[in-house]
């Protein structure tokens, strides 16, 4: 799995995208990635899963524990594109209710506008 | 480590996280071989993953290798899947189901993994068979 950090100044945020399969082997990655972004104080995040072509519950996990901290921080966390693979793992486990979930990067940008 | 006819696979792993990814390649090849849809492949991907995953992080605490036998066979639009391991006695389906409806501080973390495979898979077994885990899958595809 890939993940690459870009920091969008105009307004501010981060946004992380993620490429590849996440899961038991390689969630831990991430955890330390997303868990140090959020304590540098960046608490406006995307994480784009255009790329992402599989999850399993260790990285629902991380993804759960990443937007408790924001939130608790008065942040938010935004994820974007879902393959079908990835939603239906998201319906199935009721995080799509849970999470703040938009088509395109573009539209996770813009619930940030407001 | 696997050997695959047209309506079944046999393959042998070790507990090791790796090797569920090389499994998972055994099983899209498979589910090809057999005409079936990508999307029971990802399915049957997924229920193993999290079912392995469980079995290779806490059933073995004396640090050796250790072998888990897996058959998947298809027969009359069923898969079936034996998985079979030497782990501490565990059976996975014993787990509480998680509340879905909970807020997002209110969801514990974790949990997932064994509601997913219900989910997923039609009917589930556990069963302890001479010092071994054997956990029986089948799934209509």
């Amino acid at each position: 799995m890939l993940i690459e950090v870009i920091e969008e100044q105009s307004i501010p945020l981060t946004i992380v995208g993620l490429n590849g399969r996440m899961d038991s082997s390689n969630s831990r990655e991430f955890e330390e990635k997303i868990v140090g972004l959020i304590q540098n104080g960046k608490t406006k995040m995307i994480v784009d899963c255009a790329q992402l072509q599989y999850i399993s519950s260790a990285g629902l996990r991380v993804f759960l524990m990443a937007a408790k901290q924001l939130t608790m921080a008065k942040g938010k966390l935004v994820l974007s594109s879902l393959n079908d693979d990835v939603r239906q793992v998201f319906n199935l486990t009721g995080f799509s209710s849970i999470f703040e979930i938009r088509d395109s990067r573009e539209d996770a940008m813009k619930s940030y506008d407001a | 480590m696997s050997e695959t006819g047209r309506d079944n696979l046999k393959a042998v792993i070790v507990n090791d996280l790796a090797e569920i990814g090389r499994l998972s390649e055994a099983i899209d090849v498979f589910i090809a071989q057999n005409g079936l849809d990508r999307k029971a492949a990802f399915e049957i991907n997924l229920a193993m993953d999290e079912l392995l995953t469980n079995t290779i992080s806490y059933g073995y605490d004396d640090g050796q290798e250790h072998r888990i036998g897996i058959e998947v066979a298809l027969s009359d639009g069923v898969i079936t899947i034996e998985v079979e391991d030497d782990g501490r006695a565990f059976n996975p389906f014993e787990a509480r189901e998680p509340d879905l409806d909970a807020g997002l501080l209110e969801r514990p973390i974790g949990g997932l993994g064994v509601h997913l495979v219900r989910q997923l898979i039609d009917e589930v077994d556990y069963r302890r068979t001479d010092g071994r885990n054997i956990v029986t899958l089948k799934k209509h595809v």
